[in-house]
């Protein structure tokens, strides 16, 4: 079996835990590719998902977020640090967690759910997920 | 437990609904005792969609006939299903709870 | 660091065993969605363990206690907050740590038992560093009082249980000719239903009796069974100066008030044989399910008499019966009566289960018991089983079967001899 079907599995699995989840990812912040997915959502196509990962990309990694980050530090006398860690978006219908995986922060996990989750189940699923996530990328070793 | 209820005027019928039971005793019983707190002490317990009860039942139907008593009134059960039956034979609860068969025999003097 | 206070070690054993998982459950969960914890438990200490009895994102059963972080946190009476566990001596090697799932931020809450002593904690884990704000800290002491109420509460209940089940009678009482046994299984940790047996002189004069009830107070749980020990109380006392029926009668009388002001009432059956002669005498007040059966069929031992706790006199007057050496007497309370469908054919077409002369009174008891249990029953299950010994001067016994020798009986063959 893939070590990326496994993500896909992974994925999954947090859906099933929160109540009014949506879909869930996993994306190389680097290249804005999806190294594992799940929805129960029929409008969620690829090319959504795709978009949506590298929407995340942009504003973990974007120009203006690194800027910050980069003056930040300057400040503190320090070298220039990724400091953004996890993000919370709530759109209209949707509340997105996003959070960096802290031993591979090449990578993020997003989770989309409705507006209905509990904030506290929501950051409690994402942040187990990386106790999942984080082996099978050890096992792609990219 | 639903229970619906009609006043007749000279009395009251309550038609309580399903089991008869530990949770549904107790806000049958507190009715009661606030329909002979307004002075309607006269009451017919029609138990025709009840399908089963326990003690706690029991325990609320002769709890409101003492209620009922003690002001002059009573309390009588009408249209008992064979368990609601049984379990009154069984505990001889029959000779204080007469089962009548239609609610219009248990209104026979009022 | 302290020694663990071992009362407080054995207590949280004893929680461990009879902790129902879904009450602790939810306060976890709660944990769980205040602080966005990936990782929540509650860890009782033991002498040598911690164990895992609710939790998410971590499985529940036990770990040694010196890789566990609770384990400190018993030792005092604040909440242990470490921000991050590799950079604490204490903790950095231990398992959890420095292999799956690698936490790094911990915060618990010690939690007492009912002794007032520190029987476990309440704690949350992150997998980054972390600091609890002041009104997360209040928060996390929130959930741990209310953890500690639903402890409080569920070791009163096994605690009233375990009372109640000692107030049994479970050795054989001291009269001889007799075989008997009974078995309450409660519906919740306590219940109306309980039995009893024990020897009374014959009013009349003429020996020793053995008087059997089963009582069966209306409702379920620990306010039916504080009647429950009233009744049984009352009714020994009254037993030993008169005969069944006046013993009731006194029971009903000392016991109305009690029984009106709860709104309660109690069936009793109250049995009294001699074993000499199978002689039984019976009150059955209002509770219908006792009869003596035997491969000739069976009889059923009831009155017309109410409850205990109604609004009528009754004038108590016992029946007389004879139970015969082959025969059983058997007494059930109605949460079995209600596994078979509150139908005498029902239960007779089962008879043939109990009446194999090779079982025990014992092995009858926990027949009914276990089938009724077995098919769901929702009620409290009481079953009371009586046989006759053969011959006079057999020891009487109340679990097992019938001794082998019969000492008058050799001594009777010793003479012929």
């Amino acid at each position: 079996m893939s070590l990326l079907s496994t993500l896909d599995e992974v994925m999954e699995s947090v859906i099933q835990e929160v109540d009014g989840a949506l879909g869930c990812a996993v994306a190389d912040l680097r290249s804005g590719d999806l190294l594992g997915v799940a929805h129960h959502v029929s409008y969620f196509t690829q090319e959504y998902l795709e978009a949506v990962a590298a929407a995340a990309v942009e504003m973990f990694r974007g120009d203006t977020v690194r800027h910050v980050e980069d003056l930040i530090s300057a400040k503190r006398g320090v070298p220039s640090e990724r400091l953004l860690e996890e993000m919370q978006m709530t759109t209209r219908h949707t509340i997105h967690f996003m959070m960096i995986l802290p031993n591979h922060p090449e990578a993020v996990v997003v989770l989309i759910t409705n507006r209905e989750t509990s904030l506290g189940m929501g950051w409690s699923a994402t942040r187990r997920s990386v106790l999942d996530i984080e082996p099978i990328l050890d096992g792609l070793a990219v | 437990m639903n229970f619906e209820e009609t006043d007749q005027g000279t009395h009251v019928v309550l038609t309580p609904e399903g089991k008869f039971n530990l949770v549904a005793a107790p806000p049958l019983k507190a009715r009661i005792d606030d329909l002979v707190a307004e002075g309607k002490a006269r009451l017919i317990v029609d138990l025709h969609a009840v399908d089963f009860i326990d003690s706690s039942g029991l325990g609320a139907l002769i709890g409101g006939l003492k209620a009922a008593r003690q002001q002059g009134g009573d309390l009588r059960i009408a249209a008992a299903g064979a368990q609601v039956k049984a379990v009154l034979k069984l505990t001889n609860l029959d000779r204080i709870l007469a089962p009548y068969e239609t609610v219009e025999e248990a209104l026979h003097d009022w | 660091m302290e020694m663990p206070q071992s009362t407080a070690r054995v207590e949280a054993e004893a929680i461990a065993r009879s902790v129902p998982g879904e009450r602790y459950d939810r306060v976890v969960r709660l944990a769980q969605a205040i602080f966005g914890a990936p990782i929540a438990a509650l860890n009782l200490i033991t002498n040598d363990a911690q164990l895992t009895v609710a939790s998410v994102g971590f499985p529940k059963g036990s770990m040694p206690i010196e890789d566990s972080v609770c384990g400190v946190t018993v030792q005092q009476n604040e909440i242990l907050e470490v921000r991050d566990l590799r950079e604490d001596e204490r903790f950095a090697g231990i398992p959890a740590v420095t292999g799956s799932p690698r936490v790094r931020f911990y915060a618990g809450i010690p939690v007492r038992g009912q002794s007032g002593q520190n029987v476990g904690a309440l704690c949350i884990l992150d997998l980054v560093p972390r600091t609890l704000g002041r009104q997360q800290r209040e928060m996390l002491a929130d959930l741990g009082a209310l953890l500690e109420r639903e402890l409080a509460v569920q070791e009163e209940m096994d605690l009233a249980g375990q009372v109640q089940q000692l107030m049994l009678p479970t050795s054989a009482p001291d009269i001889g000719g007799v075989e008997i046994a009974g078995r309450v299984q409660p519906a919740r940790e306590a219940g109306g239903d309980y039995f009893d047996w024990f020897v009374v002189n014959d009013p009349e004069g003429a020996g020793k009796r053995l008087q059997v009830v089963l009582g069966d107070v209306m409702g379920k749980g620990l306010a039916a069974s504080l009647i429950a020990s009233e009744v049984r109380a009352v009714l020994r006392g009254h037993s030993r100066y008169t005969d069944v029926g006046d013993a009731i009668a006194r029971t009903s009388t000392t016991t109305r008030h009690d029984l009106e002001a709860n709104n309660r009432f109690s069936t009793l059956w109250v049995g009294r044989l001699d074993p000499v002669s199978g002689n039984l005498d019976y009150i059955d007040a209002g509770h219908g399910l006792a009869i003596i059966a035997s491969t000739r069929g069976y009889r059923r031992l009831s009155q017309d008499y109410l409850p205990l706790g109604m609004p009528i006199e009754d004038d108590w007057t016992r029946t007389s019966d004879t139970l015969a050496e082959d025969e059983l007497l058997v007494v059930v309370s109605d949460g079995v009566f209600d596994v078979l469908d509150d139908s005498f054919d029902e239960a007779e077409a089962r008879l043939n289960a109990i009446l194999d002369p090779a079982l025990s009174c014992r092995q009858i008891v926990d027949l009914i018991v276990d089938f009724a249990v077995s098919h769901e029953a929702t009620d409290d299950v009481t079953a009371l089983a009586v046989r006759r010994m053969p011959g006079a001067g057999v020891e009487a016994t109340s679990q097992g079967a019938p001794a082998a020798v019969d000492p008058d009986e050799s001594e009777e063959s010793e003479e012929k001899g």
